[in-house]
This record gives C-alpha cells, structure tokens and sequence, in this order.
C-alpha cells in the first residue's frame, strides 16, 4: 500500500512564496478532496508534488513509501506510481496520443522487457471506449486542438493505461458537461482500490457523488486549514467559504492578497490613464 | 543538343548500406557516377521513358530545356559540365501508382546531375529519390520538371550526403493548368548544403506543395530557400519549412511566396517549425510574402526555439525521461517521411539518420 507523505512544505516560484506550511498524508484506498477558493495554492501543491522545474522548495519534505520525493526528476517520480491530471494539459502537436503513452507504459519496464503491442492496443481501445471517446483518438496528436472537455478525458484516459499508485486530479471536473462528469466520475471510481490513493482538488461537491472522499480539507493562504468529512463539503458548496474565514479569522485567503490587490489597484489606474 | 560525356565507371558495385535498401524495393533506377547500372522497372512502367539524356528523344527533353531558369551559376555550371543525366517521361493519361525508385550514388567523381522530369497532359507520377556520396566531392544537382495541364508529381527526395561533400540541390518546376506537385525533400546528410527550390504556377489553379526538414549537425551549414510564384489566377502555393539546428550547426530556411497582380483568388502560405538543439546552434527562418494583389490568401507561421519546457514536464510527468520526450517530438518531425514509403529497411534506415543527426 502507497503512503504520499507531505509534512511542513514550503514552496515558490521566482521569488514569491506560496505553499506555507502543507501537512498531509494519503494512503492507498484513500479519497481526499481538497476544496478552496482560487489562488490559493491547490494547483501549486499539485506541480510541487509532480516536480514542476518552476517551483522551488524552500521547507519541508515529500516521501512516497519513505522514499524522498523532492530528490527524485519529475520522470522518475511519475515511475514510482505518482500522476497528476493537469489542470491545464500541454498540447504536443505531431506526437499521437498512442505513442505518447506506449513510450510511457514502455518507461516503465525493464530494459530487456518488451510492452506487448497487441494487449497494448487493446487496452487503449476498451479505454477510449470505456471513456467514450472518439475512436480515431489514438492517431490524434497529444490534446492538440482538443475540446476543455476532451482533454479531461484524455487525462483520466493515460491515468486508467499507466496504473498510478497516488494519483491526483486537478480540477477534473471543470469543464465538463453532466454526461461527461458522470462518465470520467465512473471511470476513476472504477479504479479505486487499496493500490489507489486520491487527492482531488475540485470547486463542487457533485464530483464527489461519483468518487466519494473519505476527507476534506480546505486550503487558503497557502495551507490546509481545515479537515473534516464531506459534511464540510456539503456545507461550503451550500454557504461558500466566509462562514469558515469568520471562523478562522482570515481576511484575505489568497496566497498573496496584498500582491493581489495592488495588481487591482494598478490595473484601474491604467484603465483611468486610457480614459484621459 | 543536350549531351553530355560519362567519366570513366570504377565500378558496378553498390555498397551493402545502399543494397539493402534496394533488395525490398521495385521499380528502381541506380545511377553511379553518371552510368545508369540498374534500370529494373515492372511492366507498370511500359510506355515511360526512363534514360539518360544521351538516349533521349530530343524532342520531348527540348520541351523542358526550351524554359527559361533563372541565371545563376550554379545552374549555369551544371548545363557546362554536365556528367550525369536522368529523362522521364510520362506520356497523356498514365497515372502510373507504383512509386519509381532512383538512388543517386556518387564513387569517385564530382557529380553534375540534371534529372528532367516531363509529366504529359494528366499523367501522374511519384518518385522517392535517394542521394548519396562514397568520396570527397562536390555534388551538383539539378532537378526540373515540366507539369502539363493536369498531371500531378510527387517527388521524396532522400538526401545523406557526407561532410566531405558540398552540395547544391536545385529544383525547377514549371505548372500549367490544374497541375500538381508536392516535392518533400529531406535533408539528412552532414555536407555544406545550399538546396534551391524554384516552383513556377504557370497555369490556372495549378497547386504546389514544397516540404522541407532539415537535419543539421556539428559545425554543418545548411541553407534552405523555397520561391513559389503566382503567375496565375486561382494558384496555391504551401511552402512548410521544419528543421533541427544541433551542437554548433547553422540553418537557414528562406521561404518566397510570390502572387503577381491579377492572380486573384491565389493563395499562398507557409509554415516554418524549428528546433534549436545545440546550445551553439542557430537556425534562422526568413519567410517572404511579395504579393501585388489584394483579392488573396496569405500566411506565414513560425515557431522556432527550444523545445517547449511545458510540454517536456507534462510529458515526463507520465514517466518520459527528458530524451525520450525530446525524441518523440523530433520523431514527429520525419513522420511525414515515412509515410511516402512503406518499406520497412528504409523506415528503420530514416529513424538511423536522425538518431545520428539529433544526438
Ligand atoms: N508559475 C507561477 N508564476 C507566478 N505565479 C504563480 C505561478 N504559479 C502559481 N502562482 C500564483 O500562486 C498563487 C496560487 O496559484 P494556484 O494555481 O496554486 O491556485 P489554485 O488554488 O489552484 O487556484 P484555482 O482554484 O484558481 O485553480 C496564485 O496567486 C498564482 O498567481
Ligand atoms: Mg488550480
């Protein structure tokens, strides 16, 4: 059984600090959600847990089944059973959708071992069609001109072909339509095991009717700064999060409000100049 | 009259790389050192003419020669020293399916090649050429085609020549009515190269295709110029220009679109996608629109660089080693390569060049 083990992380990009102390420990057969208003620092977790080369770790620790996380190259951490469904995927036109991940399932063999071609086609077809997607989808080139929604699927697609042991999803349910959200809902529900550990980072609770979470927690300013069941869920979804700020006496969740706000300020201005 | 002298053949033989590319394919033309020695064509090729200007019927090359080319020197020098020839000709209504095969081997002369290739009214025809060198040499060819109204020609054009080679490839093609052409050229080799293409839309709604992707590497200089010219009205004109500059290797693509006034509804576009690998390399893309004439399309995209940070990262995230996601990106580039022949030595003969130029 996996266990992600996040304690006191600190990150930045350039110079602005952003992650401020995360705590958190997923085990396999377990479902988090993380909730929480925009810029606070959900999807910047997402790309510190991954190794995006543009964030920098100034605190704290990472481990997958005790290993060290933060040492290990973003390839060698997508190997050791991590995965992230992007918020926003990269297009990569001229490389085909079934390239792309026959060279990543090939990643992940021995040297002298061989992916089968055959079953290797046969997964990919029962999972474009278990997806409902189209099925020239393994000719296409990687998400290149593909629909908000079809890029979606297209991550939950590689995730289902590539078998993650922590697996986290970034907004996967943004941008899809009722039919959609079901299909991709059922998809990752399907996978659920003791071998899988989620974290889903949503804006709505309807996502969790199809992949029940066991915790919630909130983050703002940088943080986790509450846990609980989906009780917490049901309740920001019905009310927001000001009942929860009044709580915890935070003015300004955003990772950097003042940044933020000065930005604002600038940007009225100019709009005021241009009026001149 | 267009003759010219052969030099002296050392000899018949073909080296093994060449011989097993060979052995798979029909329909094949073996040149060496200006001596045709393998002429081996199925009997979908009767009624073509395939010799060297020597043979030729001089009525049907005068067709071709009778067109002005630019003057320039080299192409001056290639009629003056001429050692090398190839005439096809592809009579009224052939459409011939099967792809003609032509290698271009080079032992121990400089070569001075001209192939002319005349497409008669509404015959159509494909060609995969193959251009090599065994010794130090300079390496001169040109290739001209004339299209008929209707015909269609579709040259892959396959290019390894050494760094103990400089070469210039010049191709002229000249369009009338409906004509097609689709030239893609690849060039793999490490010589100093200078490929010149020259493409004349001489008749209505007569449409080009010139395809280019370059390889080049180490101290390599590589320069890339394609003219499409609108003479007509209702033309259409692509010109798509893709390369990968390694180490300290210099490239230079140089796209025309030209669409004289009057040529109303013609449409001319290109499209330059470039890879800079080395950290010393350069590559450099100059697309050109000359255009007189408002009642048109026209269009050119570029995007050269490094390889995109963001597109690595989200492919190493699924388990990709860095050289295995760069790999699959410049793979993508010699794709449309491939897909011109289906010959399996030669797929894993193409993906051999570009390992060796992209390492
Ligand atoms: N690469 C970056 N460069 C500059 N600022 C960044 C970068 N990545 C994140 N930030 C900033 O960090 C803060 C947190 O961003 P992040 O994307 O993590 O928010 P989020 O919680 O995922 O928001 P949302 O709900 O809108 O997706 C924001 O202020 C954002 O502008
Ligand atoms: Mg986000």
């Amino acid at each position: 059984m996996a266990i992600l083990k996040i304690t006191d992380l600190h990150a930045k990009v350039d110079d602005k600090i952003i992650l401020k102390g995360v705590n958190l420990i997923i085990k396999g057969g377990e479902t988090h959600a993380i909730m929480g208003p925009n810029g606070t620092g959900k999807s910047t977790l997402a790309s510190v847990i991954m190794g995006h080369p543009r964030y920098h770790v100034t605190q704290g620790q990472i481990t997958l089944d005790g290993q060290d996380v933060l040492e290990m190259s973003v390839d060698a951490r997508a190997r050791a059973g991590l995965f992230l469904a992007m918020q926003s995927p990269s297009e990569v036109p001229g490389v085909t959708n079934s390239d792309f991940v026959k060279t990543a399932m090939q990643s992940r063999l021995e040297k002298d071992e061989n992916l089968s071609l055959f079953k290797f086609i046969r997964a990919f077809d029962h999972a474009v069609t278990e997806l409902q997607m189209q099925p020239d989808l393994p000719h296409r080139y990687l998400n290149d001109g593909f629909s908000g929604g079809e890029k979606k699927r297209n991550e939950i697609l590689q995730m289902k072909m590539l078998k993650p042991t922590i697996a986290i999803l970034d907004e996967i349910d943004s941008g899809l339509d009722v039919d959609a959200l079901k299909i991709v809902g059922e998809n990752v529900s399907k996978m659920k095991s003791n071998a899988l550990g989620l974290l889903l980072i949503t804006h709505y609770q309807r996502i969790l009717d199809y992949i029940p979470a066991d915790h919630v927690h909130v983050m703002m300013q940088g943080r986790i700064v509450k846990s609980g069941t989906t009780d917490l869920m049901k309740r920001i979804d019905a009310e927001g999060y000001d009942w929860l700020k009044t709580e915890l006496n935070i003015e300004d969740e955003r990772v950097n409000g003042e940044d933020d706000a000065s930005r604002i300020m600038l940007g009225t201005c100019a709009t005021k100049e241009a009026l001149k | 009259m267009l003759t010219h002298t052969l030099l002296p053949l050392n000899s018949t033989h073909i080296p093994k790389s060449i011989e097993v590319l060979l052995s798979a394919l029909d329909n094949v033309i073996v040149i060496k050192d200006g001596h045709i020695i393998k002429h081996q064509l199925t009997h979908a090729f009767d009624g073509v003419q395939i010799t060297d200007f020597n043979h030729a019927d001089h009525q049907l090359t005068g067709r071709i020669s009778a067109l002005k080319i630019p003057e320039k020197a080299v192409l001056e020098y290639n009629q003056d020293a001429l050692n090398s020839s190839l005439f096809i000709y592809v009579p009224k209504t052939l459409k011939l399916a099967e792809t003609l095969h032509i290698f271009y081997l080079q032992e121990t002369i400089d070569m001075v090649h001209n192939t002319m290739i005349l497409m008669d009214e509404d015959s159509s025809l494909k060609t995969f050429e193959y251009i090599h060198n065994a010794s130090s040499c300079a390496f001169n060819f040109v290739s001209r085609a004339y299209l008929d109204a209707s015909s269609q020609l579709k040259t892959t054009s396959l290019s390894t020549l050494s760094n103990q080679c400089a070469a210039t490839l010049n191709r002229l093609a000249h369009l009338e009515q409906d004509a097609q052409i689709y030239y893609m050229n690849a060039l793999f080799g490490d010589a100093l190269t200078e490929q010149d293409t020259s493409i004349i839309l001489q008749g209505e709604a007569a449409k080009a295709v010139n395809h280019t992707i370059a390889f080049t590497s180490k101290a390599q200089e590589a320069f890339v110029r394609t003219l499409i010219e609108h003479r007509a009205k209702r033309t259409e004109g692509k010109i798509e220009h893709y390369g990968v500059a390694n180490d300290q290797s210099f490239l230079v693509f140089e796209g025309i679109g030209q669409i004289h006034k009057g040529m109303v509804q013609s449409h001319a576009r290109q499209n330059t996608k470039g890879i800079v690998l080395g950290a010393q390399a350069r590559l450099d893309a100059n697309p050109l629109l000359l255009i007189d004439e408002y009642d048109i399309e026209a269009g050119h995209g570029a995007a050269i660089g490094q390889i995109d940070e963001e597109q690595l990262y989200y492919m190493m995230s699924r388990g990709l080693t860095r050289k295995h996601a760069e790999r699959l990106i410049i793979n993508s580039f010699i794709e449309p390569i491939k897909a011109q022949t289906s010959n399996q030595s030669m797929h894993t003969h193409i993906d051999e060049l570009l390992m060796a130029k992209t390492q």
